[in-house]
């Protein structure tokens, strides 16, 4: 009696504790692509990142490991031509150099500006236009308690009038200077450091077109009463906006058993990115209550 | 289209003015007074036979003649052989006594013995409830859906996940009625067992193709099953204590042959013994199901069916630093079926059905939180006519409606862990009425003795607000008998589908939502061809068949890439909608008697989808696309006390999507720079294959227990006798701290032994 007792009280640790375990995957036969970022923005120069996808189980993985230096990066529109030079900053985060191409012309609103990568024998081209109107925020606010989809939460509340008449595509954005004393200041930073919060979430005004809106943004930095930040919406034009709310998609569906993986769409025939433009509204200054 | 249907109607009058008598009646279990489905009737001399219906009863027109010698015979029971006097008409009710198992000769199937070869359909399989007691248990529970996994051309999920999937289709594309009643999800226990109590079941039909008219509203099989109608004789009680369930029946006579009842119910005391386990306290699981049937003989042409079915399945597991879940669903049907005798040639059945399913789950993994609701209510009334004019012919038409009331709803997003508090708002979700009607005729012919024809034509309409939809469905299957023991048979239908259950490519629990046809929702329809070879050997002991599909669906329905269901939105807007199709191969050889029998049957087929706003419109393989799926079933009879059983199952793993690439992005800003995924393909990986073999042992015995006299059996059982870890599903990603990516595979069902002890009085 006493074993088929042991038979009884295992059989329903065996099947509701399954078996996890590391997997050698089959490594498919992946084909590198170029992976290509470049958002135009009004009166700065172009900045483009270069780099390449890996096999997912590649060990490359730094902006080292994955810079492509040996391209001819070419942005033009019809008056003008800048040829991208390798540039770099360090990361403080990532406590490494990173590597870019960065132009010599301002971008001008509202041209048509032409992308053209060669690499390797290759030529990746995009166009993309900077006629992205800047938004302008009425004003900014705070709530201690806030519920959205990603649950309870405090929130800096941004209330702006969409602008009329067209399609648009809103990113929210912050710029903070982190002391040595904030939690949240990178590991390799020495001293102040000028930190960009930009939101990941990308918000449509479809079916709001005109209308006056609020959106509520989570913090990602710990602050203190006082604190004060800079705080501006960014605008993007429709490729742009397509990409980043694929990122952010696939960002939530990655952690997220319930959701459908995201492909991501590109711009740019036969490389992974976008080249897209946007525009970004005057700041706003803002102090935390709390 | 109209020169179809008159050719039906007008082949069907002339051959009925032909100068016949009719013998009719019903065949039934001369011990309980039971109806017995798919009893043969039939004559050797004349070479004419026919079958019950789903209620006992059969008509054969016959040619006058003084002596007629006629068999009557069906699985497990004694044949009987009538010498006839056929000057006219002949009601004639047959008995026949249950014949105890012989180590000689059991006999696995239900029909005559060269049915395969003559039957004028394609693609289906009678499954004897006496055969599905007879095959391994999962603890320690015989199972009809276990069985039905077993055929070729039907395959399952991967473990833990719901449903079967019959040549390419989804698991909503099988029609499961249950005393003629939907049951929209027919499981237990995530899928390991199903709702149907095998105790109180009478009769089990699988049609994967050759639709006969008289079935409609889904595009892959009809699984068809009967409950038993009590024995209207004597008292019986019948139970099992296994493992995890106690189940009993109770069953006898409310009026000595005209009116008898059951009632069967089974508990899983799983919730029980988890208690019992301080380290298990989080979970909590439990399920019950309860059949019901009461029949009424009023008249020799009138009898009445009320038939109750309830299963309802409770989960909960709560661990704050795991997956945490609470699900509930189930289904309860009732049915109300009148069968009226308008003459020996014309029977009818007229049935009021309302069945309702409901599923809840509620998960919580880290901090992210997501539910699901779906509920279904359906009010179906029906009437179905068979007619049989001659010997030629067997006509069915019918008419039904049925109105739908569909409660849809899911949200999804990030909460503070440890929290299961319901999120929807059940009386805030719009409810979708829509109503489902459809006529039919359907006539299977016998032009000649070698060429048998089914043929038919359904028209089914549905409406939902202000949309409409309607379809023409032809349906024709050929017989052409090339020997007595060898047959070719071919087939096309067409099939509509309203209901849809959109399925998750990523949820690893049955979280699919059923939704009705709409304005943006269009309805599946399918077009399938089938093409079979039958031979027998050995005086039909051996029996074989190989049988090629090709099928179309259209309008298949998926949900977007990164959809999150949220509560206020209108689930129509994120799906998607493409096309499917599925050809492949099947085979069987079974051995139908003698101490072993069994069978063998290996399914080669090809499933792909297409949808343009999926897989960047490429193609891609269907979810439950299998290239290889080989079963084994094996009975060995040592003697009247022991017999065992075993199968082996052997199918390629389930497609899965993974990332092919990684990719850095720099412009989300210093926060989220990070590792993105690029993929290659939706289901662009396949899990590794799947294999199982799983025995059972049973011991029978007759005792008395405080002077009753009863029969007793233990079963042992092992499932997944050596532990096969199956994959369950995979997932990559990169470590936070190390950078490295990684990828797992999570396994659910190890050996699972199980032991049962069954009775009847």
């Amino acid at each position: 009696m006493k074993i088929l007792f042991k038979i009884i009280m295992v059989f329903p640790f065996l099947i509701i504790n399954g078996c996890e375990k590391n997997i050698v995957l089959p490594i498919h036969n992946y084909k590198s692509q170029l992976s290509v970022e470049c958002i135009l923005e009004p009166d700065k120069v172009p900045v483009l990142y270069l780099g390449k996808t890996v096999s997912y189980f590649d060990t490359l993985s730094t902006n080292q490991d994955l810079f492509v230096d040996n391209a001819r990066v070419i942005i033009s529109s019809i008056q003008s031509k800048d040829t991208l030079k390798v540039a770099s900053k360090y990361n403080y985060y990532r406590c490494q150099q990173e590597y870019f191409y960065q132009g010599a012309v301002p971008v001008v609103l509202g041209r048509v500006y032409h992308l053209r990568i060669e690499h390797d024998g290759n030529i990746y081209e995009a166009d993309t236009e900077t006629n992205v109107r800047p938004v302008q925020i009425d004003s900014v606010s705070y709530v201690a308690n806030f519920s959205d989809l990603y649950g309870e939460h405090e929130g800096v509340v941004v209330h702006f009038t969409d602008l009329p008449n067209e399609q648009n595509y809103y990113r929210y954005r912050m710029d903070r200077v982190l002391t040595q004393s904030q939690k949240d200041i990178p590991n390799c930073a020495t001293g102040p450091y000028a930190a960009t919060e930009l939101g990941r979430s990308v918000y449509f005004d479809t079916n709001v077109d005109g209308a006056h809106l609020t959106i509520v943004i989570e913090p990602a930095f710990k602050h203190n009463a006082g604190d004060t930040a800079h705080i501006y919406l960014q605008t993007l034009d429709a490729a742009s906006a397509r990409f980043f709310d694929d990122l952010d998609r696939q960002k939530s569906a990655k952690i997220n058993p319930f959701i459908e993986p995201v492909f991501i769409t590109s711009n740019i025939p036969g490389a992974f990115g976008i080249f897209g433009a946007c525009n970004y509204s005057d700041a706003v200054n803002f102090t935390y209550p709390e | 289209m109209k020169i179809y249907l008159i050719s039906i109607l007008l082949i069907g009058l002339l051959l009925a003015s032909e100068k016949n008598v009719t013998l009719s009646g019903y065949v039934l279990d001369a011990s309980s007074g039971e109806s017995l489905i798919g009893a043969n009737i039939y004559s050797d001399e004349l070479r004419i036979g026919t079958s019950t219906n789903s209620y006992g009863f059969y008509s054969l027109s016959l040619p006058v003649k003084k002596d007629i010698r006629m068999v009557f015979s069906y699985v497990g029971y004694k044949p009987q052989v009538k010498k006839l006097f056929l000057t006219k008409n002949l009601k004639l009710n047959i008995k026949l006594s249950p014949q105890p198992i012989s180590t000689e000769a059991i006999v696995v199937t239900a029909r005559r013995e060269d049915e395969n070869i003559e039957r004028k359909q394609l693609s289906v399989m009678d499954v004897p409830v006496r055969m599905v007691k007879q095959l391994p248990a999962i603890l320690g529970e015989t199972d009809v859906l276990k069985v039905i996994q077993l055929l070729p051309g039907v395959q399952s999920g991967s473990e833990g996940t719901t449903g079967f999937y019959v040549r390419g289709g989804n698991a909503d594309q099988n029609l499961v009625l249950l005393d003629e009643a939907v049951v929209y999800n027919p499981n237990h226990l995530f899928g390991l067992l199903s709702t149907f109590n095998s105790r109180a079941i009478n009769n089990v039909t699988m049609i994967k193709g050759g639709f006969p008219a008289q079935y409609g509203g889904r595009l892959s099989s009809i699984l068809n099953i009967s409950m038993k109608e009590g024995n209207n004789k004597t008292y019986h009680v019948n139970g099992g204590l296994g493992l995890i369930t106690s189940k009993l029946t109770v069953e006898g006579p409310i009026l000595t042959d005209k009116a008898s009842f059951i009632i069967s119910a089974r508990r899983t005391y799983f919730d029980l013994l988890l208690k019992a386990m301080p380290s298990l306290s989080s979970t909590k699981y439990s399920f019950y199901d309860l059949n019901a049937k009461i029949n009424y003989k009023l008249s020799d042409n009138d009898r009445f069916f009320l038939s109750f079915f309830s299963g309802r399945d409770n989960a909960a597991y709560i661990d704050a630093n795991s997956l945490n879940y609470d699900f509930k669903f189930g289904n309860s049907t009732g049915t109300l079926r009148w069968n009226h005798l308008f003459s020996e040639k014309l029977f009818s059945n007229t049935s009021l059905i309302y069945n309702t399913y409901l599923m809840n789950l509620k998960t919580n993994q880290g901090n992210f939180y997501s539910e699901f609701y779906s509920q279904i209510k359906d009010f179906n009334a029906k009437t179905d006519f068979e007619y049989f004019p001659n010997p030629a012919h067997t006509i069915k038409f019918g008419v039904q409606y049925t109105q739908h009331t569909i409660t849809p709803s899911g949200t999804s997003g990030n909460v503070k862990t440890d929290s299961l508090a319901t999120k929807v708002n059940i009386t805030n979700i719009q409810k979708k009425r829509a109503a489902e009607g459809s006529i039919y005729i359907n006539d299977a012919i016998n032009v000649s003795r070698a060429i048998g024809l089914n043929l038919g034509l359904r028209f089914p309409v549905f409406k939902i607000n202000q949309t409409s939809y309607s379809g023409i469905e032809p349906r024709a299957t050929l017989k052409y008998t090339l020997s007595p023991v060898s047959s070719v048979k071919a087939a096309y239908t067409v099939m509509h589908q309203y209901l849809h259950l959109v399925p998750s490519s990523t949820a690893s629990f049955p979280t699919d939502i059923w939704l009705p046809s709409s304005k943006t929702v269009k309805p599946q329809r399918s077009q399938q061809y089938a093409l079979g070879y039958f031979r027998n050997f050995e005086k039909n002991m051996y029996e074989t068949s190989i049988e090629a599909y090709y099928k179309t669906m259209q309008n298949q329905v998926a949900f977007k890439e990164g959809t999150h269901l949220l509560e206020q939105t209108d689930i129509d807007q994120q799906l998607v909608f493409g096309k499917g199709w599925s050809y492949g191969i099947e085979m069987l050889v079974k051995k139908r008697s003698g101490r072993y029998n069994g069978w063998i049957s290996y399914t080669l087929s090809w499933t792909n989808q297409q949808f343009p706003e999926l897989n960047f419109g490429k193609v891609f393989p269907f979810k439950y696309d299998k290239r290889h799926d080989f079963k084994a079933v094996g009975i060995f009879n040592l003697n009247k006390k022991w017999f065992f059983s075993a199968d082996f199952v052997f199918a390629s793993g389930n497609v899965v999507t993974l990332p092919e690439g990684r990719v850095n992005v720099y412009e989300g800003g210093d926060l989220y720079n990070g590792v993105f995924d690029v993929y290659t393909g939706r289901n662009n990986y396949r899990l590794g294959n799947y294999h199982r073999l799983d025995v059972t042992a049973t011991y029978k015995y007759a005792s008395s227990f405080f002077n009753k006299n009863y029969n007793g059996e233990f079963v042992l059982s092992i499932y997944n006798v050596y532990s096969h870890l199956n994959p369950y599903f995979i997932y990559v990603d990169v470590d936070g701290v190390t950078h490295k990516p990684y990828a797992k595979q999570v396994s659910l069902l190890p050996i699972i032994p199980s032991i049962s002890f069954n009775f009847r009085f």
